[in-house]
């Protein structure tokens, strides 16, 4: 029995009874009602069924209605194609949640089922970053705004589009009595509003619709962000009274801001006239473009580039990405340049986590520092993500990929045929140190091949060796491994991601999903490296891969903590001269270890493992290939070295 | 935290430059004292780390030439 039964508030038979007196009172005419009342039984302590009253017609109030609001705002979000909307079902959506798949019959978009909001935001995070747009979540107004909040935060921070809707039940008067009123808020945005890029509480259809569109037109536009809507719960429900007057506005195209005409001119001189310019990519290629032509403007300037990871920047096979040689690069440089560089202090400085902190300038005093970004466009003041201030010598505000044509077309405009002779000379020493770098990560990652737990090298040489033939995506790397980077061809944009924005834990694997479901479409193999701290805030991505048999293969990185944390807490041991020996104490995940494969089996996922001997993981990762080819998630849970 | 760590196996450091190296760290390594680490377990494992298998020939493991 609910708790609304019990407390005999709204019960069926209460229900029923109101009818009946309202009924009486409204006059209502019918067979039963002129029945006669039962007789009161007297001496009978169990008062007989109410039969008249059971059986009287309900209130005269309409049953069905032939047009909803939710209707409408569907036939709104299709002229923003959506392919899928993320959601975990809830009462204050409940209008739109049943446009969808009904009046919609659940395509374009269609309805995605997850256990826990921070499951369905960060899905949607990861499909934003391959396929380049939004897309819908909806979420409970205030307990599911707050589920989903972090991984609202990871978004905001990683510059990716997410469009939020909020079900919120705005008239008081109308609210249910007990959890609607818990489940309302005056302004359900106020949680998030300090990572949301804007925000609307439209009053009618004509405004839902005109926000909707203003909303998609914002989060699109770099620096692109999370963007929310909250929807009354009556708007969603209620007959439309005026659909012929309700305009649906148009989507329009909107060119990302490009950078000042002399800046840039600035710049390409800069550029060309520095001995030793570095290029540090960050955020940088929102799309296929942005990495074609980074590789053009580096192969220009025969100028080393280093690719923080942020996106697929740039091939990693190329010769030019030195990034596994930055330090020494950052440190003879004259010239440095960001491109959606976020932590340009920390590209200049090395910190020490010690008793003392202390930041260490590492580049050259007279550098020169250039900075593209379009995060100057959209600054927040709480959070504060946007790192230490760097006293950068040029700052254009603009976005990075699509100011890098007219860059590229100064540079070729000043660059002479002494300073190409010069470029090339330079690309000559660094193509000889590219060689050397990868020859020595490859003997690097001979050691410990035989080892249990097994290196993070040989899991990762293993899953190479057995996808390089795919047309496969990296969409996870919870725990930042570099090997992939030092091992794997990153040739193509959508090979890598980019991280969580905010390092939040529980964004990898959903996340990972997310963009494993927009590469289906491309027939990619998607494969995510999965830490298992990541991985237990939110187990249920599992099911979701399952349910909506979204292709992937999650190679667990198990090192049965939150590894980073127990260094910590090494570090802070020692720092106290206590030893390290009570340093496991809350930052490892064993007594009991926890069996993953056990975990996505019960969820319908195939899984592997745990894996320990290093022979066994190419047999386990071939079975789990061949399912996640046939289009189905799979799992293999390997115990890997920490870190 | 997150950079690669140096390798040890078959170190080529003499003992007391692992031992400088573990008392009095650079960048970020946890610093240990005698009274957690004594000379005779650092020596141990230093002798421990140099007996570990080192590098092997690149050429004998194709799945690294992909």
């Amino acid at each position: 029995m609910s708790k609304r039964n019990r407390e005999g508030t709204i019960g069926r038979r209460g229900f029923l009874k109101g009818a009946s007196v309202a009924g009486a009172a409204l006059g209502a005419a019918s067979p039963s009602a002129a029945q006669p009342a039962a007789a009161p039984a007297a001496k009978n302590p169990v008062p007989l069924p109410d039969i008249a009253a059971e059986t009287l017609p309900p209130l005269a109030d309409p049953v069905h209605q032939s047009s909803g609001g939710g209707d409408f705002m569907l036939d709104v979000l299709k002229t923003l194609n959506f392919d899928y909307v993320t959601q975990t079902p809830a009462s204050t959506f409940r209008g739109l949640h049943e446009a969808i798949i009904n009046y919609g019959m659940n395509k374009q978009p269609e309805l995605l089922s997850c256990t826990h909001e921070e499951i369905a935001v960060a899905m949607a995070h990861g499909y934003a970053k391959i396929e380049g747009t939004p897309l819908p979540v909806m979420v409970q107004s205030t307990v599911g705004l707050q589920h989903a909040s972090m991984a609202l935060y990871n978004a905001h921070c990683d510059q990716a589009p997410i469009y939020m809707i909020a079900g919120n039940t705005v008239d008081a008067a109308k609210r249910g009595f007990s959890f609607e009123w818990a489940h309302s808020a005056i302004d359900p945005a106020a949680v998030v509003r300090d990572y949301v890029k804007w925000d609307d509480q439209p009053g009618s259809l004509q405004h839902f619709a005109e926000s909707a569109i203003r909303a998609y037109q914002i989060a699109m536009t770099p620096p692109m962000a999370p963007v929310l809507l909250s929807l009354d719960s009556e708007l969603q429900e209620n007959p439309i009274a005026n659909r012929e007057r309700l305009r649906i506005p148009r989507l329009p195209k909107t060119a990302p801001p490009q950078g000042d005409a002399a800046a840039v001119a600035e710049t390409a001189q800069q550029l060309v006239g520095a001995q030793n310019p570095v290029i540090v990519a960050d955020r940088m290629a929102r799309t296929p473009q942005g990495m074609a032509r980074l590789i053009e403007l580096a192969e220009l300037l025969q100028c080393p580039v280093v690719d923080t990871g942020g996106r697929s920047n740039f091939p990693n096979r190329h010769h030019l990405c030195q990034t596994g040689r930055s330090g020494a690069l950052i440190a003879q440089a004259d010239l440095v340049l960001g491109l959606e560089l976020n932590d340009f202090f920390g590209t200049l400085h090395a910190f020490s986590d010690r008793i003392v902190r202390r930041m260490r300038q590492v580049s050259r005093p007279d550098a020169r520092t250039i900075s593209i970004t379009a995060r100057q466009l959209s600054p927040r003041a709480n959070f504060q993500d946007f790192q230490r201030y760097q006293d950068v010598d040029l700052v254009i505000a603009a976005d990075a990929e699509e100011t890098l044509p007219s860059l590229i077309e100064q540079v070729r405009r000043l660059a002479g045929a002494d300073r190409r002779s010069a470029f090339e000379a330079r690309g000559k020493k660094l193509e000889a140190a590219y060689r050397a770098m990868v020859e020595q990560w490859k003997s690097d990652a001979t050691i410990g091949w035989d080892a249990s737990p097994i290196t993070i090298a040989r899991l990762c040489a293993e899953l190479y060796d057995q996808i390089k033939d795919d047309d496969w995506s990296m969409v996870g790397n919870g725990n930042r491994v570099t090997w992939p980077r030092r091992l794997w061809n990153f040739d193509r944009h959508y090979r890598w991601i980019g991280s969580s924005g905010g390092s939040g834990i529980g964004y990898n694997a959903p996340a990972s999903l997310g963009a494993a479901l927009a590469n289906r479409k491309y027939g990619r193999l998607s494969v995510a490296i999965q830490g298992d701290g990541d991985l237990m805030f939110c187990p249920g991505t599992l099911w979701t891969a399952a349910h909506h048999q979204i292709p992937i293969l999650y190679v667990m990185h198990n090192n049965r903590a939150w590894h980073q944390e127990l260094m910590y807490l090494q570090a802070m041991s020692n720092r106290r001269d206590r030893g390290m020996l009570n340093a496991h104490i809350g930052t490892t995940i064993s007594d009991p270890n926890i069996d993953f494969a056990m975990l996505a089996k019960s969820m319908g996922v195939h899984s592997e493992g745990p894996i320990t001997d290093p022979k066994d993981l190419a047999p386990a990762l071939r079975r789990a290939l061949a399912v996640v080819r046939k289009g189905q998630p799979a799992l293999v849970d390997a115990i890997v070295e920490s870190r | 935290m997150n950079g690669p760590a140096p390798i040890l196996a078959q170190t080529g450091m003499s003992f007391a430059a692992f031992k400088r190296q573990v008392r009095i760290p650079i960048n970020d390594m946890p610093a240990y004292s005698e009274r957690m680490l004594s000379d005779k377990e650092l020596m141990d494992i230093f002798v421990f780390v140099r007996s570990l298998p080192g590098r092997r020939p690149v050429k004998d493991f194709p799945i690294l030439n992909n």
